[in-house]
């Protein structure tokens, strides 16, 4: 069984959008990792072999979005990872992300956008 | 001073009179008694005894310097007292007396010269305490002097019809009369008009009678028509026989701390006012943080949700199901965008807009082609040049696919909707018109107004949100600094004129 090359993070406190994002990708042929807060997206980084993207909820409990950002790009080998903050406030995205996309987001953009920085799983 | 045993011998030349000599041992309240032409006691009385603490015994015979205070015996006032009496028949003084043992007391004096046959034999000297009265006076002296020159207060005296009989110099300060000016006058100068009307002194006055003292605080008057804030203690005055015989009045002026503690007040209002801002904007930022991200995320899930069954599901039902749903979402969210928009200019003190150089022709081209690729079969036409200023691109879009969004809803079918800008000193107006029924007189008042009534049950279809498109696009154009007016009439159409500067006025912070 060949291991995925290229995983997209989720990183969303929200139950059902979470789930709705990763059911999403997945139908799309994406390996996803998804996961509640940033502390538990940081752990996940560390284990995922290839990161192509991280969507990024900002206003979460725990470690919000902006700590993660923050901490993510202390990280040697993750400094470079493309981050899409997904958001409802997308004036306070912190500087340095790759991109801002305000919710709700539509399936469209979300593929078209996912679809530019990772290739679909064969 | 000269020795006692030779002073012994002296002859009593006077008090061969027993009678005189009875009457002068009898006076007890003044010293009298008889010196020799050179000054030495000759005679002494009781009253003397009682005064200066000598008995005859140790006296007569010595020189009456030793009843004066050493200063005096130095600057040689025996000498000038007996001289005087001489010259001038007698002499008369006030001064401190030295008592045996040491003390002081204050007596006026006379001395008398005695003659027999045309030759001086020596001479009377009557002495009298006036140590009591001295103080009294002495007390009654500072006290005039400390209340005379008391600065601070108005301190002065009423007749017991309150007129004025004293005055102080702290009074004059206050009340900008001189006491010449004011003496004899009635107290009710000092009063504001209102409250000699309202009897206010009268009143006064009694209360002092009544309860022996009066005290009030309020608005005085000086001479000049300024008024100050005055603390006034009236006490009434009795004399010995409890009869009532005028009022002491003290006055001080508390403008300053009046003025202290209205800041006070002030501040701890405008605190008050401000918590109370402070409370409100928590408030109305946990309502839009509630809008915005806690409504709109499962929105999103939702969304989400409806669009990946209608690209799955291989079943017309359904799909037509998750169209459904999808243009729900859509529509709910629009909502919540207005109720945001509404909240923001209702509540946290109007809509902000972030101003940058932008060709306001090019994005209505963008809109209008929208638009028109949206509606197939209208006819939408714009004429404009290029038209350069500072707005905020991303608002003006929302008013203006509003405005023309409305004029295809509303407006005749068969008609174009036109577009056309100009440019006036320093501003552009928009016209967007459509021909069609006008806007109802009655609706067209509080066409902007959010929640018009009327409005929901009149409305023609259910896409349009909350009917708020209007008063936000308002909001957003007097952001900038312009405004929105609307003409309709059957024969002219419909038309929404939008003016702006070309330069967004920079926000009050409030």
């Amino acid at each position: 069984m060949n291991m995925p090359t290229h995983t997209v993070l989720i990183v969303e406190d929200e139950a059902d959008l979470r789930e709705m994002l990763r059911e999403a990708l997945e139908l799309h042929g994406y390996e996803v990792v998804a996961v509640e807060d940033g502390q538990a997206a940081l752990e996940a980084a560390e284990r995922i072999d290839r990161i192509c993207l991280v969507l990024l909820d900002l206003l979460m409990p725990g470690m919000n979005g902006w700590d993660f950002f923050a901490a993510l790009r202390t990280r040697p080998d993750l400094d470079t990872v493309p981050v899409i903050v997904h958001t409802s406030t997308p004036d306070t995205a912190p500087p340095g992300v790759t991109r801002v996309l305000q919710k709700p987001l539509q399936l469209k953009r979300l593929l078209s956008t996912v679809a530019e920085f990772c290739p679909p799983s064969p | 001073v000269l020795p006692v045993s030779s002073a012994r011998t002296l002859p009593a030349t006077l008090g061969d009179d027993d009678f005189h000599r009875l009457l002068i041992e009898g006076v007890k309240d003044y010293g009298i008694f008889a010196l020799d032409p050179e000054g030495r006691v000759a005679t002494w009385s009781a009253g003397a005894e009682r005064l200066f603490g000598y008995t005859a015994r140790e006296i007569v015979g010595d020189h009456f310097g030793c009843l004066l205070p050493a200063a005096d015996v130095e600057a040689n006032k025996c000498q000038i007292e007996l001289e005087g009496a001489v010259r001038d028949g007698r002499f008369e003084d006030e001064g401190w007396r030295t008592r045996k043992d040491g003390s002081r007391f204050w007596a006026s004096s006379v001395v008398t010269p005695l003659y027999r046959g045309g030759a001086l034999v020596g001479f009377a000297k009557v002495t009298r305490d006036l140590t009591e009265r001295k103080f009294a006076e002495e007390e009654a002296r500072r006290y005039r002097l400390l209340v005379e020159s008391v600065k601070d207060y108005g301190i002065f005296i009423l007749d017991p019809g309150g007129h004025v009989m004293t005055w102080n110099i702290g009074a004059a300060r206050l009340k900008g009369y001189h006491a010449h000016e004011i003496i004899g006058r009635h107290f009710s100068q000092f009063y504001p008009r209102e409250d000699v009307e309202a009897g206010k002194c009268e009143m006064e006055l009694e209360g002092a009678v009544r309860d022996g003292r009066f005290e009030d605080e309020g608005w005085r008057v000086r001479k000049d028509g300024s008024r100050f804030w005055a603390n006034v203690i009236i006490t009434a005055l009795f004399g010995d026989g409890g009869e009532h015989i005028g009022f002491a009045k003290v006055t001080r002026d508390l403008t300053e701390r009046k003025q202290t503690e209205e800041k006070l007040r002030a501040l701890a209002a405008e605190n008050a006012a401000l918590e109370e801002r402070a409370r409100l904007q928590e408030f109305q930022e946990r309502f839009i943080g509630i809008l915005g991200h806690d409504l709109r995320n499962p929105l999103a899930a939702i969304e989400m949700g409806a669009a990946l069954l209608d690209e799955r599901a291989g079943d017309e039902a359904v799909n037509r199901v998750a169209r459904r749903m999808l243009s729900s979402t859509h529509r709910m969210s629009r909502m919540i965008e207005q109720i945001l928009d509404l909240t923001r200019s209702r509540l946290v003190g109007g809509m902000r807009v972030q101003p940058a150089e932008m060709d306001l022709c090019s994005m209505l081209t963008a809109i209008v082609d929208e638009l028109r690729a949206a509606h197939p079969g209208r006819a939408v036409e714009l004429s404009c040049g290029p038209l350069h200023g500072r707005w905020d691109r991303d608002r003006l879009e929302q008013v203006f696919s509003n405005l023309i969004g409305n004029a295809l809803h509303y407006g005749a079918v068969s008609a174009p909707v036109v577009v056309s800008a100009r440019t006036t000193r320093g501003a552009v107006e928009i016209d967007v018109h459509n021909v069609g029924d006008p806007i109802p007189e009655v609706l067209r008042a509080q066409i902007f107004d959010p929640f018009r009534r009327g409005e929901r049950e009149s409305r023609r279809s259910q896409t349009q949100g909350l009917g708020l498109g209007l008063y936000i696009s308002r909001e957003i154009v007097r952001a900038h600094g312009g405004d929105i007016d609307v003409s309709s009439s059957p024969s002219a159409g419909t038309t929404f004129c939008v003016r702006l500067p070309r330069q967004t006025p920079a926000r009050e912070e409030g």
